[in-house]
């Protein structure tokens, strides 16, 4: 019925409310989910206050109890949120619910692509008419073979995450285990915990990350564009000369300029503030070149028709070149998304206090925080480096890929 | 008299100066911010730390006192990092070369599943060297709940060897970190060879298959010839990208052991920071892995690129 009603609307040309559906969805399922996670959140200190004292009573009061009466917790967790304790009570529910409403969104948009090919059958039928075609190729056997190693391989690639999630749901004696177990016989957030709550304030951690990550995004476009259109569409003395500064920049590594830049921040007594990592990164040599070029492709004539109609400079910048430059930015913002969040050489050494460090080196004090490594809770800190990258290259695989490809060509 | 303008013409021409005509004011106020920034953040902390590299000093006063040049007459260690950095750049080359042009050969056609599996194996390229680094040390463990050791567990009583210590050994340290790097650059590297494998006009390859070409031949003589514009860039991308190589090293094995993975940008690294005034001889070393990089790509652009053949 879903597969009927879909397609119908397509037919009538309505492929755009079927994709809002699929937004509304997935966006529902997001909520649902934060919602969950801060039942969490409200929950372990909760958990880990009343195990550490004689809880018997309290335990069996505390999902009716704390929701109204707060006082039956210790002194330091008294004004924890109501609102979390709802979300604590109805954890389960709420995952379930934002699980149905994802996979409801993936059908849909699965389907609605189907539909918008114009192919007949359901979801089902295309996959079983696959399959008969695949057999009746010649040759089928070769091909199944290199299919079958193809697929061999490609597990093999993706194992590596697997194996980071899977771990960070073992206990600590379980992630131990010898032989190794490759599925989790006691699921447990154990790891998740001690990553929240082991006195690294890990939300702050990631608040630096995010942080950093959208400064540099902000100020790389702000910087960059205007310089490459300048570079792309101007003439003017000494351009070759400034280009070329670029080109020079572009092959200096920052591994090697980093000292002299530390030291003159400590000169200004910015290291204790999240400067240091965003300044440095305010003009990127490479993608002043690839902007350039993008900028390169639109043709004189239009700039010139629109001064003709007496546009100024900021409104050719605004309404013409800019909107026609937008995969190339889409492109730029992209790769300073993913080299910022992923940094950890700069932030290494350029900063000395842990209120400004990100992500990526919390995982590394995780590491060396107590006796032994615990894998469990290293590989949940992980999980969260890693799942906003993944997050996002699911949504825009097509987009980051060609990015990337783009990137290699030039 | 001599023709003068009509006033529409003089109009005409007044307008189309004006639409030729750049300010150079704009242009410059356009250009000078990424300016500011690149000889800020780029170009003079170069030339400082040139400078810097003939003083004695740390941190706190780089310019304690003067050496010259004896900051450039190189410890006894830096040459062990530099083997390191070399070797680990020799073994990723060649994994890296070998891997990619062989999966992309295996995948470039489009289908449904070679674009599935070009997906996934860019996914690694996105993640961050951090959570690479650690996801495979774990994998890589040497105790006996390390996963590749119980994998292999089989084969290693079957030949009667002793396990493979991986990290925890100064043979096989570099080795795995290469092949760590390999998973997770690899599927990049493919991306970029299989474009240039599709964009081969399909009648060269028509025409080799008339001739009776096989298919081995066709490879060696047709295929990599018509990609090397792309091996070129591969060749000065994994080249310079494994001469800055820190994070995953840090990671795995922070140099050890011993010093067997101790690369050059560590090195720098603990010279700079970690020991007493010599923060000169940190950045004499950087110059010299500056040069060093540099002469590698004017050796590939001079002696390699004339072997490449562009369309």
């Amino acid at each position: 019925m879903l597969y009927r009603y879909i397609r119908n609307k397509v037919q009538h040309g309505q492929a755009g409310s079927v994709k809002k559906l699929t937004v509304t969805l997935a966006v529902i399922g997001v909520i649902l989910f934060v919602l969950a996670f801060y039942g969490w959140y409200t929950y372990v200190p909760v958990k880990n206050a009343l195990a550490a004292e004689n809880a018997g009573e309290l335990q069996a009061r505390l999902f009716t109890g704390v929701f109204m009466d707060r006082s039956i917790l210790p002194a330091d967790l008294a004004n924890i949120s109501g609102f979390g304790f709802l979300c604590a009570m109805g954890m389960g529910e709420l995952l379930i619910g934002a699980s149905i409403f994802f996979a409801l969104a993936v059908i849909i948009a699965l389907e609605k692509s189907l539909a918008v090919k114009q192919e007949n059958g359901s979801l089902w039928e295309t996959v079983r008419n696959t399959a008969i075609e695949y057999f009746q190729q010649p040759k089928w056997g070769l091909q199944l073979f290199s299919d079958v190693m193809k697929i061999i391989l490609m597990l093999a690639f993706v194992f590596p995450f697997y194996w980071m999630i899977i771990t960070a749901f073992k206990t600590y004696p379980e992630s131990l285990n010898v032989p190794p177990t490759m599925w989790t016989t006691e699921w447990t957030m154990e790891g998740y915990e001690n990553t929240f709550f082991s006195g690294e304030n890990i939300l702050n951690y990631f608040k630096n990350t995010v942080v950093v990550t959208a400064a540099v995004i902000v100020l790389q476009l702000v910087i960059m564009v205007p310089a490459a259109y300048a570079f792309a569409k101007r003439e003017f003395p000494l351009k070759g000369l400034l280009f070329g500064i670029v080109l020079v920049a572009f092959m200096i590594p920052l591994q090697l300029t980093y000292i002299p830049v530390y030291l003159r921040m400590q000169d200004l007594n910015l290291i204790y503030t999240l400067w240091p990592q965003i300044l440095p990164l305010g003009a990127d040599a490479f993608g002043i070149f690839m902007l350039r070029q993008s900028f390169k492709q639109i043709p004189d004539e239009i700039v010139e028709s629109a001064k003709l109609d007496s546009a100024g400079e900021i409104q050719i910048m605004t309404r013409i070149m800019l909107p026609m430059c937008k995969s190339a930015m889409v492109t730029i913002a992209m790769f300073s998304f993913i080299g910022t969040w992923n940094a950890y050489f700069w932030p290494l050494v350029m900063t000395r206090s842990r209120d400004v460090q990100p992500l990526t080196i919390v995982v590394e004090h995780l590491r060396d925080a107590e006796l032994g490594i615990r894998w469990n809770t290293v590989m949940a800190a992980n999980t969260l480096l890693v799942l906003p990258i993944l997050i996002v290259f699911i949504f825009a695989s097509k987009k980051i890929i060609e990015g990337f490809a783009y990137r290699g060509m030039k | 008299m001599t023709t003068t303008l009509s006033e529409i013409e003089k109009q005409e021409l007044r307008e189309t100066r004006r639409i030729k005509h750049h300010s150079w004011l704009t242009s410059y106020l356009m250009v000078l911010p990424a300016m500011v920034f690149l000889i800020a953040f780029v170009l003079y902390p170069t030339a400082a730390m040139f400078i810097m590299s003939l003083y004695y000093g740390n941190a706190k006063n780089p310019f304690k006192s003067w050496r010259g040049l004896q900051n450039y007459n190189m410890r006894q260690d830096f040459w062990i990092a530099l083997r390191n950095t070399a070797a680990y750049t020799g073994m990723a080359l060649v994994l890296v070369m070998i891997l990619s042009i062989l999966f992309a050969q295996w995948m470039y056609k489009s289908r449904k599943l070679n674009n599935v599996a070009q997906t996934l194996f860019f996914t690694p390229h996105l993640v961050a060297g951090v959570s690479a680094g650690f996801i495979w040390s774990w994998l890589m463990s040497s105790q006996p709940y390390g996963l590749f050791n119980t994998l292999l567990g089989p084969i290693y009583q079957a030949l009667n060897v002793p396990s493979i210590r991986w990290l925890d050994s100064s043979d096989t340290a570099m080795f795995s970190i290469v092949l760590m790097n390999t998973w997770k650059s690899v599927g990049y590297y493919c991306l970029i060879i299989m474009s240039a494998m599709k964009s081969i006009p399909t009648e060269i390859y028509e025409s080799a298959r008339l001739d009776g070409s096989s298919a081995f031949k066709t490879f060696f003589k047709i295929t990599i010839p018509m990609i090397s514009p792309q091996l070129f860039f591969l060749l000065i991308t994994i080249t310079t990208g494994s001469f800055k190589v820190f994070d995953s090293v840090r990671i795995m094995t922070n140099g050890g052991p011993g010093d067997a993975t101790r690369v050059l940008s560590m090195y720098i690294y603990d010279y700079a920071f970690q020991r007493n005034n010599t923060l000169g001889y940190a950045c004499a070393a950087g110059i010299i892995m500056m040069l060093i990089m540099v002469g590698v790509t004017i050796f590939d652009f001079a002696f390699v690129e004339k072997k490449v053949h562009y369309q």
